[in-house]
């Protein structure tokens, strides 16, 4: 029954959208909005670049929907979209070092560790940082399988599907980011068992 | 089914359906029940639990302002996109509408001036008076209550919010008149259909759950519908009097997640499906149905007086340790007491608008 009736909602949303009803446009992205600003918000320190790059995404599809014909509204493709418009952009803006190979070269994430120092009197903002910092010594590939894998919550095939590379090596990419995780555990897993038992 | 047993705090942390529990809450009878048989794996799974919960955390970047700021930015640029129409730019259309604008406004403004000032509420109410005797019921406090009709349909009151509606239903149809906002679970009745009368907007129903907001203060009137189908139609609509009386539901038909919005000013009706259900105050009846799975029933009842803003009075010694799995849906409240009581073989009272629930318990 639940299912029957989300199906319809969904299918008539999806009408809506095509025909020309922006607030149609507006449910439908804010699905997804949160999801594509974390992950986009890990190559840049430049919100307002994070932010052009959603809106010109969703507007592209606006434009074009008339002649889509399945929906576009899928997260995977929405990631994978998001993340050529973005390296573009970032390219354009000459954020970038002039290197060929994109992957290796963009900053993914080293902008939080710092930041969580002062401000932040609660015990939660406070080891959220720490983790953060934690994360940040990762390599950036790796720091993004991490993300695309716990926040995600994708699949080890759509992962590889995104990053244009096999399963295999996404799969040991992650065991490796773990692993590495592993070797700051001692200091992480103290600070969160702290943190567990202050939240309970 | 999988074998967790060999699985480490690293494979649980990548397992999909360990990390679906941990976030979502997700197949908890399952991962609750492997945890008992096995208890060595305890450390294991409060490692991974952490894990999980850390790195999801740890990706949050933005405020949930700046995500609906974000958004109502997008939908205004594509608005934008599709309103341009150039023959707004040669003047001479500018000139012609702007010869018809005018008088037209100068008349709606006259219109608005001139006509009676007596508000819809006690417009409506002294009508109905001459038929049946009314209550009256005004929520004064700052958070939502609960009315129980006398067929039985619930009736949740957002805080100054006002309705009146008989001591005993007409024969042939069931009347209400509302000032505010209130969700309302209608019993089933085709036989006599159900009316609120709300800002000019009459509401019509044979059995469903809806939300009526129309304050009088607000320009407009919103009727936003969870389950069933209910008609709309204005007061002032010259078909009015036979769309009440049609058995069947005539005016703008509403179905699920579907709302309608009236502009008292123009008398205009919008229909459009729901944008934000979440923002309604009242989400947590209108949204989920209420699914208990072997729910302490102490539980059960918080959740319920919660929902409906009502006093539930029982015996917490005797009847704490019953254990209830159920799925509620759109039923009124007292149908919902019905159901649970059955369960529980016990019985149930409204008295001075609480429910008082006996029964002999549970071992």
């Amino acid at each position: 029954m639940k299912i029957t009736f989300l199906h319809n909602e969904e299918e008539l949303l999806w009408q809506r959208f095509k025909a020309g009803d922006s607030g149609a446009l507006g449910q439908l992205s804010r699905r997804h909005y949160r999801a594509l600003f974390n992950y986009a918000a890990k190559f840049t320190k430049d919100r307002e670049i994070v932010r052009d790059c959603i809106q010109d995404l969703f507007l592209e599809l606006w434009e074009r929907r008339e002649h889509l014909t399945e929906t576009p509204f899928v997260r995977i493709y929405l990631i994978k979209s998001l993340r050529n418009n973005l390296f573009r952009k970032l390219r354009q803006e000459r954020w970038m070092l002039e290197s060929e190979d994109l992957d290796e070269d963009l900053p993914f994430s080293d902008h939080t560790s710092a930041e969580s120092t002062l401000i932040e009197s609660e015990l939660f903002h406070e080891n959220e940082g720490k983790i953060k910092a934690v994360l940040a010594k990762l390599p950036k590939r790796q720091q993004e399988i991490i993300f695309l894998k716990f926040y995600e919550g994708l699949s080890n095939n759509q992962i590889a599907e995104i990053l244009t590379m096999n399963r295999q090596s996404v799969a040991n990419l992650l065991h490796r980011a773990l692993t590495s995780l592993k070797t700051n555990w001692f200091s992480l897993a103290k600070m969160m068992l702290f943190f567990w038992a202050n939240v309970k | 089914m999988i074998d967790y047993t060999a699985y480490d705090a690293e494979a649980l942390a990548l397992d999909e359906s360990f990390r679906a529990w941990v976030l979502e809450n997700a197949e908890s009878l399952f991962w609750e029940r492997w945890l008992a048989e096995h208890p060595e794996k305890d450390a294991a799974v409060q490692q991974a639990k952490r894990v999980v919960w850390a790195l999801y955390h740890a990706q949050e970047e933005i405020s949930e302002v700046e995500v609906d700021e974000a958004i109502q930015q997008l939908v205004q640029r594509a608005e934008e996109r599709v309103a341009v129409v150039p023959l707004w730019r040669q003047t001479w259309v500018r000139v012609a509408a702007a010869v018809v604008l005018i008088p037209l406004a100068g008349w709606l403004i006259f219109q608005r001036n001139f006509s009676k000032e007596v508000t819809p509420y006690h417009e409506v109410v002294q009508q109905i008076k001459h038929d049946v005797k009314l209550i009256e019921f005004t929520n004064t406090t700052s958070r939502a209550q609960s009315v129980t009709l006398s067929d039985g349909s619930s009736v949740v009151l957002q805080p100054q919010t006002r309705i009146s509606y008989p001591t005993i239903f007409q024969t042939d149809k069931r009347e209400v008149v509302l000032s505010g906002e209130a969700f309302f679970e209608v019993s089933k009745n085709p036989e006599k259909p159900f009316f609120v009368f709300a800002n000019g907007l009459v509401t019509k129903v044979l059995g469903t759950s809806f939300t009526v907001q129309a304050y009088e203060k607000d320009r407009e009137v919103r009727v936003i519908v969870k389950t069933g189908k209910v008609s709309v139609f204005t007061r002032e609509d010259p078909a009015a009097d036979a769309k009440q009386k049609n058995r069947e539901l005539t005016g703008l038909v509403l179905t699920p997640n579907q709302q309608v919005t009236f502009r008292r000013a123009d008398s205009r009706l919008v229909r459009s499906l729901v944008e934000k259900p979440q923002l309604l105050a009242l989400s947590d009846i209108q949204q989920q149905s209420f699914e208990f799975r072997q729910a302490p029933v102490s539980d059960v009842f918080a959740v319920l007086e919660k929902a409906y803003g009502v006093k539930i009075v029982y015996d917490e010694e005797l009847m704490g340790a019953c254990e209830l799995t159920a799925t509620l849906g759109d039923e009124p409240l007292l149908e919902k007491m019905h159901l649970i009581c059955k369960v529980l073989e016990a019985n149930y009272e409204l008295i001075d608008a609480q429910i008082v629930v006996t029964g002999k318990g549970c071992k």
